[in-house]
């Protein structure tokens, strides 16, 4: 796709684990669809940057809110480590 | 026709801070034949699989390679200042590997690719300047993969922006402690293989730690010795200076 589209809709991509981040700015995606792929892959890109984001039980939550500030998707990421053993 | 002139001397100038060119190696430069064409933003120089006429030469405006997978995604893979040639392997290679395109409204002076091959052929010292040019081209290359596979999205962006503020001042641009980076974050995004929304958001992260300082699309640097450390910054592989070979 070529760069510099217009009069996209806008989306917010908040971040929730230990700290709650507001984004008050925004981006324009194509359509919905475009702007939850993104979030996924946003989530990805926080935990290959600190993996100990979900470590010892935290979760860390990728939240996209549309202009209307209705929830669009959210993406949340555990992880779960074995039992310690006995 | 002086601007011409000045333009071509951008390139005398970038070369020569490689070797040391005689004034008969400079007059040769300046006098090699070209077309001058101003170009809007986003317009193709050069597409994957052409066969290159010329050897583009950037005289004013940003430029960049791009390369884009099967399915479509795109790759920034370099980015050019004001006085580069944007294609110098382009002299020798038959058939392009990649796409080069304006960042910005951008004047280019196109010059035969074979004039430039017969400059090369006859002046030793350009030949010598033309080889290292592509070298550093090559490290910077190598940079940017190091860059992009093994660091994080803070010190990616972070060293990116030290490289083009390097690169500005070594090119005698102003940068007057920051500089314009006409880069949307979506393009930002394709050059640090990150998504926009990771991008807006770490450079949100440089400024709130005061190691940047926005506006529009001006990236103020007050403290180069923060962002050089968080950016995991060297110049070394960009190898200014003169090489005594």
């Amino acid at each position: 796709m070529p760069y510099g589209r217009n009069d996209l809709p806008r989306f917010f991509f908040h971040i929730d684990d230990h700290i709650h981040e507001i984004d008050d700015e925004g981006q324009e995606f194509a359509d919905a669809a475009a702007a939850r792929v993104q979030a996924i892959i946003y989530a990805g890109e926080l935990l290959r940057d600190d993996p100990g984001l979900v470590w010892d039980g935290q979760r860390l939550e990728v939240r996209v809110t549309d202009e209307a500030g209705m929830p669009v998707i959210a993406v949340q990421i555990t992880a779960v480590d074995a039992e310690p053993e006995a | 026709m002086i601007e011409l002139e000045s333009s071509l001397m951008l390139l005398a100038r970038k070369l020569s801070k490689h070797v040391v060119l005689d004034p008969d190696d400079r007059t040769a430069l300046l006098d090699l034949p070209y077309m001058r064409r101003t170009l809007d933003p986003s317009t193709y120089l050069l597409r994957e699989g052409d066969s290159p006429q010329y050897c583009s030469i950037l005289m004013s405006g940003f430029a960049y390679r791009q390369k884009l997978t099967g399915d479509g995604a795109r790759q920034i893979v370099s980015l050019h200042i004001p006085g580069e040639a944007l294609d110098l392997q382009s002299l020798y290679l038959d058939t392009a590997d990649h796409n080069i395109q304006t960042l910005t409204r951008a004047e280019v002076a196109l010059v035969p690719r074979e004039a430039m091959r017969e400059l090369i052929r006859a002046r030793p010292s350009i030949a010598q300047a033309v080889m290292i040019e592509i070298l550093v081209e090559g490290s910077i290359g190598r940079e940017w993969a190091l860059n992009i596979g093994r660091r994080n999205a803070q010190t990616r962006l972070a060293h990116l922006l030290c490289e083009v503020a390097m690169r500005l001042d070594a090119q005698g641009l102003p940068t007057d402690g920051g500089y314009e980076l006409p880069m949307t974050q979506e393009q930002l995004g394709d050059a640090l293989g990150l998504t926009a929304v990771h991008v807006n958001r770490t450079l949100k992260t440089l400024e709130a730690k005061g190691l940047i300082v926005r506006d529009r699309r001006h990236i103020g640097i007050p403290r180069w010795t923060g962002l050089r450390d968080v950016g995991d910054f060297t110049g070394r592989y960009l190898h200014l200076g003169r090489q005594t070979g």
